[in-house]
């Protein structure tokens, strides 16, 4: 058994998520991780960043810390000339207690999920079936580019058509929907 | 002598584990959050926000919310402007929260910080392990 005081009304997952807090967390680590990558990648020190930027050194160190509440308007300022779009992205919480408590995750990796849409989308274009070996011939668009290969090595094509297939359906399976 | 043993932190839901300490079955970081005074709350909330996200391990949180401490090796401390949490990385094990308390009182916890690692890396050279306990 574990103990523990119980004075006041204790802080749980649910209304963590549900505190602005926790999402202004989420906001300053973002730009503490955009600003320190562009850091890294230019080989850049807070003050040259800052006099690059047009920003204070002041401000830099703001983001870096963590510890600054940030306007909008220097906020996509910040972004925009560090070369970023500062995309604003709102969900229902439900969604996201729900995501939680089903053990989905609750960040979104926006970068994952376009790769996962262009997969969709070329799935979509090539009007992908899984192929069978035992199909005399199987057809996909791609082949027809490659007509002499596909007559020569048509077994081999066939092996790869399946293994292309199944390698697709195993990275689009797990948990995606086209809903972000 | 003090029983150490470790609970999962309930804000942890990620691949990289970051578990509470208890002391003689007192888990600290509840004592730390049920002693704490209501004005400190959104502070503490910070807090558990930067544990989500170090358990998932997707980005690091920005350097000024965590510092490694000087003189204790595998030590670091979460920082909010009224507030440290001192945590320990334990082999085998990974982020383990050791104490909480006011910036004001910050050499103290650190001193206490110091003594529990060594009353904690004695307990695993004598048992071989640390009890993993659930709710």
């Amino acid at each position: 058994m574990v103990k523990s005081k119980s004075k006041k009304t204790k802080l749980t997952r649910e209304s963590l998520l549900q505190s602005p807090e926790f999402w202004i967390e989420n906001i300053k680590t973002e730009l503490f991780n955009m600003v320190q990558e562009y850091m890294d990648e230019n080989n850049l020190k807070r003050k040259e960043l800052a006099a690059e930027l047009g920003f204070t050194k002041g401000y830099i160190s703001q983001v870096l810390n963590g510890d600054s509440d940030h306007r909008i308007s220097k906020l996509v300022a910040l972004a925009t000339s560090l070369g970023k779009a500062p995309y604003f992205y709102l969900k229902d919480i439900e969604k996201v207690l729900q995501a939680d408590a089903d053990e989905k995750g609750i960040y979104i990796d926006f970068e994952e999920l376009e790769a996962k849409a262009k997969r969709c989308d070329l799935i979509d274009t090539l009007n992908y079936t899984k192929p069978n070996l035992n199909e005399e011939k199987i057809n996909r668009p791609w082949m027809s580019a490659f007509p002499s290969a596909v007559h020569e090595f048509d077994f081999s094509i066939k092996e790869l058509a399946v293994q292309d297939f199944e390698e697709l359906e195993k990275d689009l399976k797990p948990n995606f929907t086209h809903e972000a | 002598m003090s029983k150490f043993a470790l609970k999962l932190n309930q804000f942890a839901k990620g691949a990289v584990k970051v578990y509470n300490l208890l002391i003689d079955d007192i888990d600290q970081f509840d004592y730390f959050e049920d002693n704490l005074e209501e004005k400190y709350n959104p502070q503490f909330v910070s807090f558990a926000a930067t544990i989500s996200q170090m358990s998932e391990n997707k980005k690091p949180p920005p350097r000024g919310k965590r510092r490694k401490l000087k003189g204790i090796e595998n030590a670091a401390e979460m920082r909010s402007r009224d507030l440290r949490l001192y945590y320990l990385v334990i082999e085998e094990y990974g982020y383990t929260i050791c104490l909480g308390g006011l910036k004001k009182n910050q050499k103290k916890d650190i001193r206490r910080l110091k003594s529990l690692k060594k009353e904690l890396e004695n307990q695993i050279k004598k048992d071989g392990k640390i009890e993993i306990k659930e709710d």
